[in-house]
C-alpha cells in the first residue's frame, strides 16, 4: 500500500446498497441484488478522487450488529476492529444506511461510531426515500450523530458525488471509543428512537405499494400459486423463445465448420480435429447459450425486484419441515446458477449444522450447467406439442426436472434431520426489502456477465477437454482390416466399453460412458463429448453435425430418460466437491456428498430405465 | 513424410499438450501450483544458466486468489487478490457443543 492510499471500509446492514456503491465508485461489477446476504466475502477495489487521492475500498458483508453470529458477519467485525489477520484497520469507515429504513439501520451506525474510528454516514437510496415522502434533516442528523452525513443514490450515475467530495477532503475526527457491553447496547434502541424523532419525518413505516403487493405475494394460498405460475412460465419461455436463435447459432457453426475445414484434406487428422472435435463438440454446447440467457433474464429480474425473499418467506414452513432453515433459501437459489456461489452463500447461516445440511443438498439444485444436457435430451425425445391448451410439453418436462431436483433436496435434508442429534428450532428472521423496478442496465450487465462466463468456459475448459477427448478417441488408430469405426479401437472407446459393464443396467451405451468422464470437469462438457464421440463414430456428417437428431435416432427412450434421471443427481462437478472440501474442512463430507449423489443417481436411473423399458 | 504431415503432427501435438496443461491447471490447481513452484525453485538456482533461471522465474506460480471455488471460474463471482499474509477467505465449519 502506498503512503498516500486511504483505506476505506464500506459497512452497513444487509441490502443497504454497499456493493452497488462499491461498483459505482470502483467501476467494479460485483453481484448486486435486492435481498440480504449477496456479499459474503470481503471485496477490494480502488479508485482515484478528483484531487488525485488513491482510495482502497473494501466492500464487506452486511451485518445488523457487531455481535456477529455467522461467518460472513465475523469478517466485517474483524476488519472494522482491526483484528483481521494481515490487514490493518481501515482509515475511514463509510457506514451505508438505507434512507427508507433508518429505524433499523441507525442502530448499527451507532455501533460503528462507538469503535472510535473516523466514520462517514452515507444515506443511500435517497431517491426512494424522497418518493415515499420521507424527509430527513441531514444537518440535524449530522449534528446529533457527530459524524459527517452525505446523501447517495448508488444505482444512479453520479449518485456518489457527495461521498466522493467528502472522502476527498480531510478525514473526519473520530469520536472517542466507547465500551461495548450489554448495558450500553441496550441503550442503542433508545438513542435510535430519539434520533428518528428529531431528524426524520415518515408518512408511514412501509411503502403503500409494498403492502398492496405483499397482500397477494405473501398470501398463504395465492402467494404459493403466484410462485408456482412464475416458475412455470420461466421454463416455458426457456423453450419457446430460444428456438429461433438456437437454430441460427447451429446453422452459423455448421457453416463456419465447413468454411474453416474446406482447405484441408478430408481424411486428415487436422480435418477430423476441427470438424469432429472442435466444431461438433463446442458447437453442441454453444447452441444452448440463448436458453441459459433466457433463464438468467428471469432470475435477474426476480433478484432485482425484491420478490425472492418473499418466496423464501412463503417456503419457510416447507423448508423447516424438511429440516432446512429459512436462511437456506438464498444459498439454494444461488445454486440454480452454480452450486459454488450457493455453497459459499451458506456462510450467512449461523448454525453449523444447518449450514452443513444446506451445503450437502446444494448440488441437487439444478445448476445452469445441467441445462444443456436437459434441453438436448428433451428436444430430442419429447415432442414439441401443446398440452392443456397453452403449455409446451417440453417446457413442462423441464419444469418437472427442476421440481424433482428441489423435492430431492428437501427429501435429503429431511433424512439428514432424522440423523441429527440436535433438533432445536431456529426461527427465520428475514428482512423483506421494498419492491423495485429492475434496472435495465443492471439486468443487461448481469446477462452480459453470464454470457461471458459461459463463453469463457466454452473457449477454456470445454475446448481443452474436447481436444483431449478427440485425441483419446483417435489414437491408437484402427488395425488393418478393422470392421468397426476407428473410435471403437481407440483408448476412449476401450474405456467406454469397460465402463459399460457398470452402466449397462441403467441403459447407458459406451458413448454415454465416455461422455461421463470429461463431464466430471463440468456437466455441460458431457454434451460436447457426446458431439465429438458421435462425430468420430463415422456416421453420416449431416446427421452427426446435429447431435439432437443423432441421439434421437440411436438411443431408446428409456436410455434418454435414464440419463435425465442421472443428471438430476449426478455428482459430476469436481469444482463443487473442491468447494465443499474447503468450506467444511473435511474430506469426509466430500466423500459423503459424492457417495450419496452417485448412489441416488444410479438408483434413480436404474428405476427409470427398467420401468420405462417395461412400459415401452 | 510430407511437409503437410509434419506440420499437422506439430500443430496437433501442440494443441493436445496445451490442452492437457490447461486442463491440469484448471482441474488440479493445488497440485499444479506445487509442481510449478518446485520446478521454478529447482531452475532458479545461482549456478544455472541465465536462460534456465529466467525460465524458473517465469514458471513461478502467481499467488492464488483464494477467494472463490478452487480454479472453477464458473460463477464469475471471484473477488480480487487478498493482501499478503491475509488469512484465507475461507470459513470452514466448526462444531461446538450448544450452550444450555
Amino acid at each position: 500500500m502506498s503512503a498516500g492510499t486511504l483505506r476505506i471500509a464500506l459497512v452497513g446492514n444487509p441490502n443497504c446498497g454497499k456493493t452497488a456503491l462499491f461498483n459505482l465508485l470502483t467501476g467494479g461489477r460485483q453481484k448486486v441484488a435486492n435481498y440480504a446476504g449477496v456479499t459474503v466475502e470481503r471485496k477490494e477495489g480502488r479508485f482515484v478522487t478528483p484531487s488525485g487521492r488513491v482510495l482502497q475500498l473494501l466492500d464487506l458483508p452486511g451485518t445488523y450488529s457487531f455481535d456477529a453470529n455467522s461467518p460472513d458477519e465475523q469478517i466485517t467485525r474483524d476488519v472494522c476492529e482491526g483484528n483481521y489477520p494481515g490487514e490493518a484497520a481501515p482509515d475511514l469507515i463509510v457506514c451505508v444506511a438505507d434512507a427508507t429504513n433508518l429505524r433499523l439501520h441507525l442502530r448499527f451506525v451507532l455501533e460503528v461510531k462507538r469503535l472510535g474510528r473516523p466514520v462517514v454516514l452515507a444515506l443511500n437510496m435517497m431517491d426512494a426515500a424522497k418518493r415515499r415522502g420521507i424527509v430527513i434533516d441531514v444537518a440535524e442528523l449530522q449534528h446529533r450523530l457527530g459524524v459527517p452525513v452525505v446523501e447517495t443514490v448508488a444505482v444512479k450515475r453520479g449518485g456518489a458525488k457527495a461521498l466522493i467530495e467528502r472522502v476527498d477532503g480531510d478525514i473526519p475526527v473520530a469520536a472517542p471509543a466507547e465500551a461495548d457491553d450489554a448495558a450500553s447496547r441496550a441503550g442503542l434502541h433508545e438513542q435510535v428512537r430519539a434520533l428518528l424523532a428529531a431528524t426524520v419525518t415518515m408518512p408511514r413505516a412501509t411503502a403503500a405499494i409494498d403492502d398492496a403487493l405483499d397482500r397477494w405475494a405473501l398470501h398463504p394460498v395465492f402467494g404459493l400459486g403466484i410462485l408456482a405460475v412464475l416458475m412455470f412460465l420461466i421454463f416455458q419461455a426457456v423453450f419457446s423463445w430460444a428456438k429461433p436463435i438456437m437454430d441460427a447459432i447451429q446453422d452459423g457453426i455448421t457453416a463456419l465448420g465447413v468454411w474453416v475445414t474446406a482447405a484441408l484434406p478430408a481424411e486428415s487428422a487436422l480435418h477430423s480435429l476441427l470438424n469432429d472435435g472442435v466444431f461438433a463438440g463446442l458447437g453442441a454446447v454453444l447452441v444452448f447459450l440463448p436458453q441459459i440467457l433466457i433463464l438468467f433474464l428471469f432470475i435477474l429480474i426476480l433478484e432485482e425486484s425484491g420478490y425472492l425473499p418473499r418466496a423464501a418467506f412463503l417456503l419457510d414452513r416447507l423448508m423447516f419441515k424438511a429440516g432446512l432453515t429459512g436462511r437456506a433459501f438464498i444459498p439454494l437459489l444461488s445454486s440454480f446458477a452454480c452450486a459454488i456461489p450457493g455453497i459459499m452463500a451458506t456462510r450467512s447461516i449461523t448454525d453449523p449444522r444447518d449450514r452443513l445440511t444446506t451445503i450437502l443438498v446444494a448440488p441437487l439444485m439444478t445448476c445452469s450447467a445441467r441445462l444443456p444436457v436437459y434441453t438436448l435430451l428433451i428436444a430430442a425425445f419429447i415432442p414439441s406439442r401443446t398440452v392443456w391448451g397453452i403449455f409446451n410439453l417440453q417446457g413442462v418436462v423441464l419444469f418437472t426436472l427442476y421440481v424433482v431436483g428441489i423435492v430431492s433436496a428437501l427429501a435429503v435434508a429431511w433424512v439428514i434431520k432424522r440423523f441429527r442429534k440436535d433438533k432445536s428450532e431456529h426461527a427465520l428472521l428475514m428482512e423483506l426489502p421494498s419492491y423495485r423496478m429492475p434496472h435495465v442496465r443492471d439486468v443487461a450487465l448481469g446477462l452480459w456477465e453470464r454470457a461471458k462466463i459461459f463463453l469463457k468456459r466454452v473457449g477454456g475448459i470445454i475446448l481443452a477437454l474436447t481436444v483431449l477427448l478427440w485425441f483419446l478417441s483417435s489414437f491408437p488408430g484402427a488395425p488393418e482390416g478393422a470392421t468397426q469405426p476407428a473410435i471403437d479401437y481407440s483408448l476412449a472407446g476401450r474405456i467406454g466399453h469397460v465402463m459399460q459393464y457398470v452402466f449397462a443396467p441403467i441403459g447407458f451405451n459406451w458413448q454415454i460412458c465416455i461422455a461421463l468422464i470429461p463431464g466430471l470437469a463440468a456437466r455441460e462438457v458431457a454434451v460436447s463429448a457426446l458431439g465429438t464421440v458421435y462425430a468420430m463414430s463415422g456416421t453420416d456428417d449431416a446427421v452427426a453435425s446435429q447431435l439432437g437428431p443423432m441421439i434421437a435416432h440411436t438411443w431408446s427412450l428409456p436410455t434418454a430418460l435414464s440419463l435425465l434421471a442421472w443428471y438430476v443427481f449426478a455428482p459430476q462437478c469436481m469444482s463443487t466437491l473442491a468447494v465443499i472440501r474447503r468450506e467444511t474442512n473435511s474430506w469426509r463430507n466430500v466423500a459423503l456428498t459424492a457417495g450419496y449423489l452417485f448412489g441416488l443417481a444410479y438408483l434413480a436411473s436404474l428405476i427409470t430405465y427398467q420401468v420405462a423399458r417395461a412400459l415401452s | 513424410m510430407s511437409t503437410f504431415a509434419v506440420v499437422q503432427a506439430v500443430i496437433i501435438g501442440l494443441l493436445v499438450f496445451g490442452s492437457a496443461c490447461y486442463a491440469f491447471r484448471k482441474l488440479l490447481p493445488g497440485v499444479s501450483t506445487r509442481m510449478l513452484a518446485s520446478a521454478s525453485a529447482s531452475l532458479n538456482k545461482p549456478w544455472r544458466s541465465s536462460l534456465l533461471q529466467r525460465l524458473g522465474r517465469r514458471l513461478q506460480p502467481k499467488q492464488a486468489t483464494g477467494n472463490c471455488g478452487d480454479g472453477c471460474g464458473t460463477c464469475g463471482t471471484c473477488g480480487p487478490t487478498p493482501p499478503k499474509n491475509a488469512r484465507p477467505d475461507v470459513q470452514p465449519l466448526e462444531f461446538r457443543p450448544r450452550q444450555r
